[in-house]
């Protein structure tokens, strides 16, 4: 059985006649090759037909959340002198100031805090990462492992027993994690701003926050 | 703060080089869901899209002196996220999906409340065409974008991209079962 590329090898037809479907060398030119296709063209032509109608028909899509939060960290790390990369203008980073998105933590060292994602063996399943490539990664999974805090009022309670901001927006994705050797569950909240997260982390009780931070958009 | 940024694209991006900080933000704003949609339905794979997507977006940030004003700075995008797109593809291309055959069939659903089945056959079929033809066939038949802007954006002639397009949906329309051999 000879499959699709049959018809491309003995396709000087076909392929005409699908360049004049498309309108070529002209329109004129295209309607004469197409009136003169002869027996088969019409069965050709509705095959294109439907082809084109059913790539018409993929859907559209959204740049994802965590997609958009990946560009916004990229484009920090382009800003930040000490991250080694750089404008290609030596003089770029003298107009440009400082990191333009920092990380909100809710302290400053938090920088430089470690998130290791919980396994079911409740051992860090893989490296330390940043809070916000924690938080890009689960949505990027899609998971919603947060036990009772997927209740909007469980929620809430947590972080307003942990002295954390309230929710601004919904929960997205959460798992439990490891935050410098305490147990917590990251939660990623929608902030209501296209590609703009918030990610935030209390422990295990809810009686702290280990980490807080915005990040994208 | 305003919610939407008036300025054009082009004050924009020379925001952007000037050194404020937003104005490329809202480049990525305005640009950002055609610029997915394109490096996903070339592509496929959403890491690779992405992956693909931050490498041509981060370039742009990095390069936008090289933009000379030819183009509009929405074609100027399209061109870097397409040429990325073709580089993925030829890397990849030592390492061909498994499974599939040169004369496989996608099975496609007939009836029209298999339409989820039939989006699913025209991805996988999409991903089987050579690069020069993916790509047009994506901007003009998935994105909807006319032939000219096509043009403009891969630097061919207008009846380059028909061709590609119509040798891309001949091809398209056999892996979808549309076109048969008589007797078949």
């Amino acid at each position: 059985m000879s499959g699709p590329e049959g018809f491309a090898a003995g396709g000087g037809w076909l392929t005409r006649l699908a360049e004049a479907e498309a309108g070529l060398p002209d329109e004129d030119a295209a309607s004469r090759v197409i009136a003169a296709a002869g027996p088969g063209s019409d069965r050709v032509l509705a095959a294109l037909a439907t082809t084109r109608a059913e790539l018409a028909a993929v859907p559209p899509v959204r740049l994802p959340t965590a997609v958009a939060a990946r560009l916004a960290a990229g484009f920090d790390a382009l800003d930040d002198p000490v991250s080694g990369n750089s404008r290609h203008s030596d003089d770029y980073h003298s107009r440009r100031g400082p990191r333009r998105r920092p990380l909100l933590l809710t302290a400053a060292a938090a920088a430089l805090v470690a998130v290791a994602i919980v396994g079911p063996s409740a051992q860090p399943a893989g490296d330390a990462v940043d809070p916000a490539s924690a938080a890009a990664r689960v949505l990027a999974e899609g998971t919603l492992d947060v036990g009772e805090l997927r209740e909007p009022a469980a929620l809430a309670a947590c972080l307003d027993r942990a002295g954390a901001a309230p929710v601004r927006g919904p929960l997205l994705a959460g798992r439990p994690v490891v935050v410098e050797g305490r147990r917590g569950t990251l939660l990623v909240l929608g902030t209501g701003v296209l590609g703009r997260v918030r990610a935030v982390v209390p422990d295990e009780g809810c009686g702290a926050v280990l980490a807080d931070l915005t990040t994208g958009g | 703060m305003p919610l939407l940024d008036a300025r054009s694209d082009l004050q924009l991006l020379e925001a952007h080089r000037s050194g404020e900080r937003r104005a490329f933000d809202e480049l990525v704003r305005r640009h950002g869901d055609r610029l997915w949609a394109v490096a996903l339905r070339v592509l496929r794979d959403p890491e690779d899209a992405a992956d693909v997507l931050q490498d041509a977006l981060e370039s742009a940030y990095r390069r936008s002196a090289g933009f000379r004003g030819e183009a509009s700075v929405s074609t100027w995008l399209h061109r870097i996220v397409v040429n990325k797109c073709v580089d993925r593809i030829r890397y990849d291309r030592a390492r061909p999906p498994s499974g599939y055959g040169g004369t496989h069939r996608v099975p496609v659903g007939r009836d029209p409340a298999e339409g989820a089945t039939t989006r699913l056959a025209v991805l996988d079929a999409l991903a089987h065409l050579p690069a020069d033809q993916r790509v047009p066939v994506v901007l003009v038949d998935v994105m909807g974008y006319p032939v000219a802007d096509v043009a403009a954006i891969l630097q061919v002639p207008a009846g380059t991209v028909k061709s590609r397009c119509a040798r891309g949906r001949v091809r398209l329309a056999g892996l979808l079962g549309h076109l048969r051999e008589e007797g078949a």
